[in-house]
This record gives structure tokens, sequence and C-alpha cells, in this order.
């Protein structure tokens, strides 16, 4: 008994600060209470300017005279629309708004 | 004075009788003038100067078979040229041994000497066939075309069948040859070297000879030589009778075990440009096999507890992977950073385990009554012993 109750309490003296010291050295972030923490998102690694460049970029925004020219282009074209009779509607008679009376 | 001249005159016609008419009419007048000038000088040059009749014997003997008469043909003929009197009929004669070849001469006598000397590649008949050449010959000569790599292989046969057993003796051999003015103490070469120019001043003053300077030289230098293998051969005996065992442990560089310690895994791609980066090569893998790291029973057990899954019970072997920064080197550093940081923690079990065992005998201790009373009446009987002097 008496040597049963020794080697246990020699192992558990050896394995005494085992986790913290685990945490420690490989980075681990201790939860014991289980609480929900940040360290998932603040472990992640920066990854916007990989989603940024997702699509390649287009040269002719840095050009002022080709966007002054396709937003002329747009506003000749709904100007157009507007004649007819097919511009946008007016706020509040949309097919949505309509919907949301009923 | 006439006499001669019609003795001449009657040598020169006979010559001219062998030529063709030109050249009765081209060469007359010369050599009368010849004649016309030769009542001037005194009679004493033609003495030394050689006749027409005799150099022409002289030839007709050499012509013959006779090649002993050579040196005197040529000593006459340096006579004629240097009295004078004989240009033209000298210029004849050359032409006359132009035209005609030698027949006598022998090609082998000269040959002989330069064939043993110089050796030369056989003549290859077809030269649009080399490749079969080649193939020939590297089948008959195993050495023929030596390689790098064939001589490898032929070290390696003579390893393996026993014919090169001793390589680092051969290795010895070889550094002693190319290294050989190491091989003598320098004392001994600055006694040499002080015995070479006592003798070199003797034979400058004129004292002694040459050769009788050279074979003092060579007495000394056997000497020398047998004094320094009879200091050798002392040396190596009392070394023996000493039986001093030498410290091999000095000489060996290498750190005991097989194959390094750490073990390092890592990957290189190559891309197409300029910049070596890639996300694939930030990854490193470190090894250990634990053995190698003499840790005791408790700290290696507490280790496997730091690392869990990360050792393999099989191979001994432990495993620390990172690729925590980006680049490979930062996260070599890492790698290592973490094997000591375990290292350190494992070390801390024997003091842990020191102190619970002595907690453990000193709770024993406190629950056994018989040895407090004992305790109790100790530090009593210390309590009167101190107080007697105050």
């Amino acid at each position: 008994m008496a040597s049963g109750s020794l080697k246990n309490m020699l192992s558990v003296a050896m394995n005494q600060g085992v986790v913290e010291a685990r945490a420690r050295i490989f980075g681990h972030q201790l939860n014991p209470t289980g609480m929900k923490t940040p360290h998932k998102l603040l472990r992640m690694k920066l990854f916007g300017e990989k989603v940024a460049q997702w699509y390649p970029h287009d040269i002719k925004k840095d050009d002022p005279l080709v966007m002054a020219r396709q937003e002329q282009e747009r506003l000749s074209k709904l100007e157009m629309l507007k004649r007819r009779g097919k511009g946008p509607p007016k706020k509040g008679q949309g097919r949505r708004a309509a919907k949301r009376n009923k | 004075m006439r006499r001669t001249l019609v003795r001449n005159g009657s040598l020169y016609t006979r010559n001219l009788l062998h030529h063709s008419a030109l050249a009765l009419a081209a060469s007359s007048r010369p050599q009368f003038r010849l004649f016309s000038s030769n009542e001037n000088p005194p009679p004493v040059p033609q003495i030394d100067d050689v006749n027409n009749k005799e150099l022409k014997a002289q030839i007709e003997t050499y012509f013959k078979g006779d090649e002993k008469v050579l040196p005197s043909i040529m000593e006459a003929i340096l006579k004629r040229k240097l009295s004078g009197n004989h240009e033209d009929t000298d210029d004849e004669l050359m032409e006359e041994l132009r035209m005609r070849p030698l027949d006598d001469v022998d090609d082998r006598d000269f040959e002989s000497d330069f064939e043993s000397i110089h050796d030369t590649d056989e003549e290859i008949d077809d030269l649009y066939n080399a490749r079969d050449v080649v193939m020939k010959r590297m089948v008959k000569d195993e050495y023929f075309n030596m390689d790098d790599k064939k001589w490898d292989d032929i070290v390696e046969d003579g390893i393996k069948h026993g014919l090169l057993r001793d390589t680092k003796e051969c290795e010895e051999i070889l550094e002693d040859m190319l290294s050989w003015d190491k091989l003598l103490p320098d004392d001994i070469k600055q006694k040499v070297e002080v015995k070479f120019n006592e003798l070199g001043d003797m034979c400058e003053r004129g004292e002694l000879e040459p050769e009788e300077a050279y074979e003092q030289f060579k007495k000394f230098e056997d000497e020398i030589v047998a004094k320094y293998l009879d200091k050798m051969e002392k040396e190596e005996a009392s070394q023996f009778d000493d039986t001093v065992v030498p410290d091999k442990k000095k000489d060996l560089d290498d750190p005991p075990g097989e194959g390094p310690i750490l073990r390092w895994q890592t990957r290189v791609v190559f891309a197409p440009g300029g910049d070596a980066w890639h996300p694939k090569n930030r990854k490193v893998k470190l090894s250990v096999t634990v053995k190698e790291l003499g840790l005791s029973k408790y700290q290696f057990r507490r280790l496997r507890e730091l690392v869990g899954k990360r050792y393999h019970p099989g191979r001994d072997e432990l495993t620390i992977t990172s690729e925590r920064f980006e680049h490979r080197e930062e996260n070599r550093k890492d790698c290592l950073r973490t094997l000591l940081s375990l290292i350190e923690e494992a070390g801390k079990a024997n003091k842990l385990v020191d102190d619970a065992r002595s907690s453990y005998v000193k709770e024993r201790l406190h629950t056994n009554p018989a040895f407090m009373e004992r305790l109790h009446a100790k530090s009593m009987r210390l309590r009167e012993s101190n107080q007697v002097p105050a």
C-alpha cells in the first residue's frame, strides 16, 4: 500500500504542470472553462489582400477620360429610357414595394 | 710557273669534258682569270691548299663505301674555302653532287632512337569507322579511355576482392610522398644544410675537389639517415615497452552514434522567376532520437506527457513540425527553440520527484509517535544546553 501510494505520488509530481508547459512551448491557448474566445479569429493570418486580388486590376479605372465617357454614355442611355417610359420607378411604386403593401 | 699552269689547265679540261658545250663556254673565262691572278701571291699558301686530285680521290673512296673518310673530306672542303682559290670548281662540284641521289643512307640508324623514345599511336585505316575502332580498343585494353567513374569502379572492385586492403596506409604513404619536405625533423635538415654549405665553401676555395666533396656529403647523409632510423627504432621500442595506449577519442571528430542527431526535412520548390519563395517551402520537420538526448527515466516520462502524439515509440523518434513563419529559416529556428524548451521542461522532472519523495518521507515520520517523542526530547536538551551560558 505504501509503495503504491509512493509511486502514485511520484507520478503525480512528475506530471505536475505539464499542461501549462505544453501550452507555453507549443504556443497553445488554454481554455479550461470552455468559454468562447476570439483566439481562433486572431490566430488566422491576414487574408484581406488575398481576397481583394481575386479580380484582376482593370486599367480603365486609372484613366479619367475613359471613365467620363462611360458615365456620359450611361446618362444618355438613361435619358432615352426615361423618354420612352422605361426608366427606373419612383420610390414606393416598384414591384417589391407593391408586394409589401399586399 | 709554266709547268703548274699547264698541269692545272689539263685538269680543268678533263673536268670540262663531262659538261655540255654551253657549260664550256660559260666557265672557261673565269678560270683563265684565276690563273693570271695566281702569279702575284707567293707560293706559301699553295702548300696548305688541297688539290683537285686529292679531293676527288677522297670523294670517290667515300662513295665506294668507306665512311671514315668523311671528316677528312670536310676538312679539305674547309681548307679550300679558306684559301678561296677554288670557288668556281667547288660550286660546280656541289651542282654535280646535288644531282646525284645517295642510295647508301640507312634510315633505320637514324630512327631507332626516335622510335624507342617516342611512342606514336598506330594509324587508323578507316577514319569513318572511328566508333568501332574505339569500341575494339576498349574491349582489348581495360584501361583505354580511362574515366573517373571507371577508375572508381576499379578501386571498388579492388576493395571488394581484397586487393586493396589497407586504404588508409596507402593514403598515408601518398601524403608522405606529397609532403616529403616535412618528413624529417628540422634539426636534421639544419645539420644537412650546414654540412652542404661547408663542403660548398671548401670547393669554392679550392681545398677540395668536387668529387671528393660529393663523396663526403654522401657519407654524411648516410650517417644521418642511419642515426635517424636508430632513433625511431628506440622510440618505437620505448613505446612498446611502456604499453602506452593512444587516446583515440581526441583524434575522432565525429560525434558518437551513427548519423546526425538532428534530422531535418524540408521541401524546395523550383519555380520560374527570380523569387524563390513558395508557400510549400515554409514547412520544416525536425526528427530526433530520444535516446540521444540522455534523459533519465522520470525525465523521459515527462517528455512523453509533454509531446503526446509527436513521439513515435517504435522508432524512439520525436518529430517537431513548424510552419508558423513565412520563411523556412525562421521555422527552423522555431523548431530548435521548441526542442530546447522541451528538453529543459523535461529536465525538471528529477527535481519534482525528489521533492515529492522527501515530502512523503517527512509525512511518514510525522505520523510515527516514537520518533516524535525522541525528536521532542532532543530539542528540549538542545534548548537547556543553550540556556546555560546565557
